[in-house]
């Protein structure tokens, strides 16, 4: 299963390609009042697409209108809008927020990333919040909210 | 003639190490023990030395476990609940029930040491021992066979390793007829492999003992104030009593 390169592209994703293209957003408005012209043109951003490259994506994960390369996905990640991971390990039901960047992490389950965090490109920030190892991989640990 | 899958399982207990610490992989083990660590996305380490088991028709499966052993157990019993106990199949988990001492795991010895009744319970003709936070493929009904031509007490499989990584390892050293001779852990000056000067050949942690021999074993060694582990007690003191018979077998890495 880990050999080989592979390009995935999650259903949703899919649907958002074909939603963005000029062809489907022509079709799509064809029959609105100007006013939901107007909120569908606000809501979907013109250039919004997904790119998951190289990457493992398990079952359940949505990424919409995020950039994903050389990384491992497990079940029931989202991933939102304008956000980049590459080379990352995301465990499971993380939730990552919109405009994230995240580079070389491995991100612990159950963690909820906020939108505009960035994660592995500065090295003295991140070594304040999370572990950062000498090979340079930021680990983020688990939440914990009781404690 | 290789052995069939019945053979195995009636010949071989399966006993996985499942209780180090994993320090060096805090802070993903802070909450859950090294072999529950997820890899690959739906799996855990634990998942590749089992399948392995699986698909050498060992289904009689002890895992001793220790440290923070709820996520494993929660693993364990979701994910590996597909043996039939009427056939005598099992996947167990045993923590330290301190029958025989009032302490936990000293070491991987001492942590079969423990658990010797289930031995006796079992009484099988081989154990084999096995480490949970190891991702690699193999078969282990070739060692098995391997362990029986060879009439040996202890079969260890070992795999080349570059020499300057050899410090990192337990090392052997053999004769011509495959038995070994000597054991090292970690030492600074890694032995060649006799087919290849620029490789050692290091152990891979997986010990595949007549139950005989290992009850004496570490019968003996639980006597003795030492740091009850395989690697640096155990199998340096067989070799050294020149009683038994031990062969190694040269495996190729399989990347999975």
């Amino acid at each position: 299963m880990l050999t080989g390169r592979r390009i995935w592209i999650s259903y949703k994703s899919h649907r958002n390609l074909i939603f963005t293209t000029k062809i489907g957003q022509s079709v799509l408005i064809r029959n609105k009042t100007r006013l939901q012209k107007q909120l569908l043109r606000k809501t979907i951003p013109e250039e919004r697409s997904d790119m998951i490259l190289n990457s493992i994506v398990s079952g359940g994960c949505i990424i919409s209108g995020a950039k994903v390369e050389g990384c491992i996905l497990s079940p029931d990640v989202r991933v939102d809008t304008n956000s980049e991971i590459y080379d990352s390990i995301i465990m499971e039901s993380v939730r990552i927020g919109e405009n994230v960047k995240i580079r070389k992490a491995i991100i612990d389950k159950s963690v909820n990333i906020p939108d505009y965090m960035s994660i592995g490109y500065n090295r003295e920030d991140d070594s304040k919040h999370f572990t950062v190892t000498d090979s340079g991989i930021t680990v983020v640990r688990k939440e914990m909210h009781l404690i | 003639m290789p052995l069939n899958n019945t053979q195995a399982h009636d010949k071989i207990l399966t006993i996985i190490l499942a209780g180090g610490q994993g320090e060096r992989l805090y802070p993903l083990t802070k909450d859950r023990a090294k072999p529950a660590v997820p890899f690959g996305g739906i799996y855990r380490i634990i998942d590749f030395t089992l399948s392995n088991c699986l698909n050498s028709g060992l289904r009689k499966i002890v895992v001793l476990t220790q440290y923070k052993s709820f996520s494993l157990d929660k693993h364990l019993r979701l994910g590996w609940n597909i043996f039939n106990n009427e056939l005598n199949e099992y996947v167990e988990q045993i923590p330290p029930q301190q029958r025989i001492s009032d302490q936990w795991y000293q070491g991987t010895a001492d942590a079969v040491y423990q658990n010797i009744y289930t031995l006796e319970k079992e009484q099988p003709e081989m154990v084999l021992i096995l480490s949970g936070d190891h991702i690699y493929k193999m078969d282990y009904r070739n060692m098995a066979l391997f362990h029986l031509e060879n009439k040996a007490d202890l079969t260890i499989a070992c795999m080349e390793v570059p020499l300057s990584e050899g410090k990192r390892f337990g090392v052997i050293k053999t004769d011509e007829e495959n038995r070994i001779v000597g054991f090292h852990e970690k030492p600074s000056e890694p032995i060649p492999s006799p087919n290849n000067p620029e490789a050692t050949l290091a152990s891979m942690g997986i010990y595949l003992f007549n139950t005989t021999t290992l009850v004496k074993a570490i019968i003996d060694d639980a006597k003795q104030d030492t740091n009850h582990d395989f690697g640096k007690n155990i199998i340096p003191e067989m070799i050294h009593s020149k009683e038994y018979m031990h062969t190694h077998l040269k495996m190729e890495p399989i990347i999975p």
